[in-house]
């Protein structure tokens, strides 16, 4: 493969996964501790995602899948995800009273004429905080905007922003 | 010593077509025709490298 002098070299223990409409951009991180999903795609792609992750996974298993925000693309492959690892679910913290009451209202599924498989969350992404993803750290940023509850994360480390859906190239 | 994993720039499209079901038979998606592997690297492969999948895709 000729390399492309302005490509970014992805550091081991983070998996890209580029999908397509309806699902947004996947990340997965595995490390000797855990392996962790951020973001589960559409609810209609979830067999593609399982597959995805457990190519990459081979004998090992999901551990905890982590949502930026709640919008269907980025949460659709929760419920299928955790019914076949049953990995924690983390949601962002402003989001998780919505979640477990699975309030209609709150979320966005109704209001955008989306589907989503219901998900219990278990655990809160805190803004502020601090992650270990395939062995890296990774601090959680709220980043309101797009979505009221969306958070973003940075690796200081690598210089690498996952942005959820706040960065557009030609706005909205 | 190339990096073996990085993100090239935009360049070739997917040919993703929104069924993303992996047919049990073929192994291979089906909408678009590709491998598991082939949409696990999609984002890691140089435009030489999509475009040689193009050419093995049924379209």
């Amino acid at each position: 493969m000729a390399a492309d002098p302005e490509a970014m070299a992805l550091p081991p223990g983070l998996h890209l996964f580029e999908r397509d409409w309806l699902s947004s951009n996947g990340v997965l991180f595995v490390d000797r501790d855990s392996a962790t999903l951020v973001d589960s795609g559409y609810v209609k792609h979830a067999a593609m995602t399982q597959a995805l992750v457990a190519n990459a996974l081979g004998p090992r298993a999901l551990d905890r899948v982590i949502n930026t925000h709640l919008h269907s693309d980025h949460c659709g492959g929760n419920a299928r995800l955790n019914s076949v690892w049953g990995c924690q679910i983390v949601v962002p913290q402003a989001s998780v009273a919505a979640v477990n009451a699975w309030d209609p209202l709150k979320l966005s599924f109704v209001a955008t004429g989306q589907r989503c498989e219901p998900f219990v969350a278990d655990a809160a992404l805190v803004p502020g905080s601090m992650l270990t993803l395939g062995g890296m750290g990774w601090e959680v940023i709220a980043a309101p905007g797009h979505d009221p509850d969306s958070v973003i994360l940075w690796c200081e480390e690598h210089r690498i922003l996952i942005s959820a859906d706040a960065l557009w190239q030609k706005g909205f | 010593m190339p990096p073996v994993n990085t993100v090239p720039k935009a360049g070739v499209p997917s040919p993703c077509t929104a069924v993303c079901r992996i047919d049990p038979d073929s192994q291979r998606c089906a909408g678009c025709g590709r491998t598991l592997d082939q949409i696990a690297r999609w984002s890691v492969m140089s435009d030489d490298e999509k475009r040689a999948v193009w050419a093995t895709l049924r379209h």
